[in-house]
């Protein structure tokens, strides 16, 4: 298993059979049994990224769910605004 | 080759026709045995470009239909390989179709070849090599430029002129600033192979954009997943999707060998 990473230990892809492609200032690692095996567990752990320092992987924390939608919102996810909202309900 | 003879009685004076027959068989049985064939197994001492065997001295001239198993020192690096087998002269090695081969159709390895004509040719029955491989997405991709498309996971470089190859990916975005059409595409290096487009509905909605398309390659090639939010500066090429329950597999790139 390959890991792509970048100078400051950002995971930026990986692979479990390919060869990816680092780019210009990142780096490709070549994993250890062990070092598959952190990766993989760290993968059913909600995060929202992965970071390898000194052979040892952390996780970035996800990120706080998103507020509610408000009722505009959810009318505009429809195409509806409020004044739609009213005059359909007798309101207006 | 020393062989055993064969442990047959003597037919007694005046045998049946039966008996006659039934021993006839049974010496064409004996000669026909597999392991009384020619060797037609070696190790190779040639080059990826110039394979050579010597599998047995009894080896006299090539035959169509004959089959040689050897163990090549060598990759091809070329596409059109030769093939000598006991000092006789090389022969092309193509594939069963009569196609070149691609660079790496042959392994350092077990190699079959028939023999398909005494100019001579030779054609591949061994396999070639297959492959396929996925690359997640390990870190989230701030779309912030309207105008450009982002790099999110690569095939790295793979292929070779003539092969036959299926490249599919799956982007997941996000904008926390409102819905945004969203653009994507798999590039070659040099142009996009397959693009695609959606809509998120709301801020902070999640969407993902599936693409494939099977490219026949003139040369080796990396093929890279890219994202591009012309709405707004806010979008986000995801390496977890907040629903599915598992992280870091949300935008991925596969290529799949086909011929």
């Amino acid at each position: 298993m390959k890991i792509i990473i970048d100078a400051v230990g950002n995971v930026l892809m990986w692979s479990a059979d390919g060869d990816p492609a680092p780019g210009d200032g990142r780096t490709s690692v070549e994993l250890t049994h062990d070092q598959e095996t952190a990766l993989l567990e760290q993968t059913t752990i909600p995060n929202n990224g992965l970071i390898f320092r000194n052979g040892s992987f952390s996780m970035i924390a996800p990120p706080p769910p998103p507020p509610p939608l408000t009722v505009d919102q959810k009318l505009a996810a429809v195409g509806l605004t409020p004044a739609d909202l009213k005059q359909a309900l007798g309101l207006s | 080759m020393t062989t055993p003879a064969a442990a047959l009685p003597v037919l007694p004076v005046g045998a049946d026709d039966r008996s006659i027959i039934e021993r006839v068989n049974a010496l064409i049985r004996w000669f026909n045995r597999p392991d009384l064939f020619i060797p037609s197994y070696a190790a190779d001492t040639g080059t990826g470009a110039a394979y050579a065997i010597a599998p047995s001295s009894d080896v006299k001239q090539y035959e169509v239909g004959q089959v040689y198993e050897f163990q090549a020192a060598h990759a091809n690096t070329s596409a059109a390989p030769t093939l000598a087998v006991q000092g006789l002269p090389a022969g092309t090695i193509t594939r069963i179709n009569g196609t070149a081969l691609s660079l790496g159709d042959i392994p350092a390895g077990p190699v079959t070849v028939i023999c398909t004509s005494t100019t001579p040719t030779f054609a591949l029955l061994t396999p070639y090599a297959a492959a396929a491989a996925t690359t997640y997405l390990g870190a989230d991709v701030a779309l912030n430029n309207t105008a450009s498309f982002f790099n999110g996971p690569n095939t790295g470089t793979i292929g070779g002129n003539g092969q036959t190859w299926w490249i599919t990916a799956k982007a997941s975005i996000r904008d926390s600033a409102g819905a945004a059409g969203i653009g994507v595409q798999i590039h070659n290096g040099t142009s996009a192979i397959d693009t695609g487009s959606g809509t998120t509905w709301a801020a902070n909605t999640e969407l993902t954009i599936p693409l494939g398309a099977i490219v026949a390659l003139t040369a080796p090639a990396t093929f890279t997943l890219q994202a591009k939010d012309p709405i707004s500066t806010s979008g986000v090429l995801l390496t977890t999707g907040s629903a599915s329950g598992v992280s870091n597999r949300a935008t991925s790139i596969t290529a799949v060998r086909l011929a």
